[in-house]
């Protein structure tokens, strides 16, 4: 499988995230992770990134049920985001 | 121009076939013509002194009629004529109805009547036609007033001219009254203008007929459902006479179909919140249950010693976390299924007091206040643990979210609100909630919407599924940065 250079894990659940990071080290999914807490979180950080047309992850993992900001809230704002022209993966 | 002769005359009489008859009060004579024969079934040589036999040709009880309408003529020295309605035997034997018309035609030199002259024209059909509609009338009438359906006959202007039994029993006026009344009268204000519609559609002959559900005010007062079916009666000219109606006590149906309504709603709402439930179960347990599939699984391949009591303190962990969703879900299960709670009148002012006391020493830390604008007689039929409850965190609530910039002012009051709730407001001037963002959201289970690390995203949802059971209701009003509002519907029992 391909490796990706940057992903990103948004989900509030710090057993999964510790979980999930220690799969992705095992079959050696990415280069880089970020990781957030909660999509305002998320969405605070990747929103200049993106208008700056800065490196970006490639694919991102996104929990739905997570406090002050949802998946569902997240994914609208995202997509409301500039630069057009990129294509972004959601799980 | 000449007149016609005599015998012209009995010619066009004959023709017509109104028998003719005179009769000479000085020689007591009688000569009636073939026609007055004929009707009668008789031949030209019979009947040859109908001045004797009158009194056979004509009914019994008709004789008197004929005598004294002749002594009249005879007393007003002929200025009388009469004209009546007789009946005759015919020769075989049945009994026609003759129209038979006299007056006085000769003047002796005292200004007596000498000679009267009169005419017969047959009128049997006629009479029969009248008896038929007589019949039919009081058919139609005895119908009208044993129908089981209440009918009336309403005039143009509404007003009642006709009512049976049944229309009197269904809104509890007599018949007297009735006839006093118009049926706007009786109609329900909010079904008036429906009705008058289809009256006017029903005069502009738009519509044969037109039926319809609305509700009359009984003499009591009380509400009364029927079912109106009105018809229109017009005269030969086309023009409207009266309406027809009828009208039919719907009330038990439509009460019924009222709660099935409202069973519906419950269940429906019910229903929601089953399939709520599920979604949290299905999610939180099973997401408790994946991490701890992780963790174990992690836990087989692992050799570092600091990674296994990592992993142990998660699985443990998780495990609280497990129990945690399960206390709660359990509470919420216990609130919906403990709906026959026994409740009491409970002092609103008491609880509330209750409730400051114990967050007394966080408020002052906090440099905060509370108003309390509660009428100390305010009863409200609650539970008293769930009230507690209840109070306890909308009031901490308001404390918690405080805003950074101000100290936390809380403003309790309560009114009396229409269909027996008291309306309980729990107002603060703290960070408030984005209700646009989070507003469908906020009585979920698990949600937070600040960064309060107090925040478990339980209570409000706990307080809801509370006061929905016991049959209230709670909304929110709020802006960030101004505070919030919570309003609690509770029901009360007046003292």
């Amino acid at each position: 499988m391909k490796k990706f250079k940057l992903a990103c894990v948004v989900d509030d659940d710090k057993i999964f995230l510790y979980g999930i990071k220690r799969m992705m080290k095992l079959i050696g999914f990415c280069e880089n992770l970020m990781v957030f807490h909660d999509g305002e979180e998320a969405l605070e950080y990747l929103k200049p990134l993106i208008e700056a047309g800065d490196v970006v992850p490639e694919v991102i993992l996104l929990d739905i049920n997570m406090p002050i900001m949802d998946g569902w809230q997240f994914l609208d704002a995202f997509t409301h985001i500039g630069n057009p022209g990129k294509k972004y993966w959601f799980t | 121009m000449h007149r016609l002769d005599s015998d012209t005359y009995r010619l066009l009489l004959e023709d017509t076939l109104t028998g003719y008859w005179e009769y000479n009060l000085e020689t007591r004579s009688v000569s009636v013509s073939t026609t007055f024969k004929q009707v009668l079934g008789y031949d030209e040589e019979e009947l040859s002194d109908v001045g004797k036999v009158w009194k056979q040709i004509i009914h019994e009880d008709d004789q008197e009629s004929l005598v004294t309408a002749y002594q009249n003529l005879v007393a007003s020295r002929g200025e009388t004529t009469f004209k009546l309605a007789l009946r005759y035997h015919h020769k075989n034997g049945s009994i026609i109805w003759m129209m038979t018309r006299g007056r006085a035609f000769r003047w002796n030199g005292k200004g007596e009547v000498s000679c009267m002259i009169g005419s017969l024209r047959d009128i049997t059909a006629q009479k029969e036609y009248e008896r038929q509609l007589k019949t039919s009338e009081s058919r139609f009438k005895d119908s009208f007033n044993s129908s089981a359906i209440g009918m009336a006959l309403v005039g143009i202007d509404g007003h009642w001219l006709e009512v049976n039994d049944t229309m009197c029993k269904i809104v509890g006026y007599s018949k007297a009254e009735l006839k006093e009344m118009t049926f706007q009268d009786l109609t329900h204000p909010d079904d008036l203008k429906a009705d008058l519609r289809n009256v006017e559609l029903l005069l502009q002959g738009r519509i044969p007929f037109y039926q319809l559900e609305k509700r009359y005010v009984h003499r009591s007062g009380e509400v009364v459902w029927i079912l109106l079916s009105v018809s229109l009666v017009r005269d030969a000219d086309a023009e409207p006479l009266h309406f027809v109606s009828q009208i039919e006590d719907v009330t038990t149906r439509k009460v019924a179909e009222e709660e099935l309504k409202n069973s519906l709603a419950v269940v429906s709402k019910q229903n929601e919140r089953l399939l709520n439930f599920a979604h949290i179960v299905s999610h939180n347990l099973r997401s408790h249950a994946a991490n701890m599939e992780m963790m174990l699984g992690l836990a087989k391949n692992e050799d570092d010693p600091r990674e296994q009591t990592f992993l142990m303190s998660s699985m443990q962990d998780i495990n609280s976390s497990f129990k945690s969703t399960l206390d709660h879900l359990t509470e919420v299960v216990l609130i919906q299924l403990d709906r026959d709670l026994a409740t009491e009148p409970l002092s609103l002012r008491r609880y509330i007091d209750k409730t400051l006391d114990i967050v007394a020493g966080e408020l002052r830390a906090e440099g905060g206040q509370a108003e309390v604008l509660v009428d100390s007689g305010m009863l409200v039929q609650f539970y008293p643990a769930y009230l507690d409850s209840i109070l306890l965190n909308l009031i901490s609530n308001a404390i918690k979210y405080r805003h950074p910039e101000r100290p936390p002012l809380i403003r309790i009051s309560a009114s009396y609100y229409d269909h027996g709730y008291i309306a309980l407001s729990i107002a603060d001037n703290g960070l408030g909630i984005d209700l646009q963002k989070h507003g469908h959201k906020l009585f979920g289970m698990y949600k937070t919407f600040h960064k309060n690390k107090n925040s478990r995203g339980i209570g409000l949802f706990i307080t809801k599924n509370q006061v929905e059971a016991l049959g209230g209701r709670i909304e929110v009003t709020s802006k960030p940065d101004n505070g919030s509002t919570f309003t609690l519907y509770l029901p009360y029992e007046k003292i």
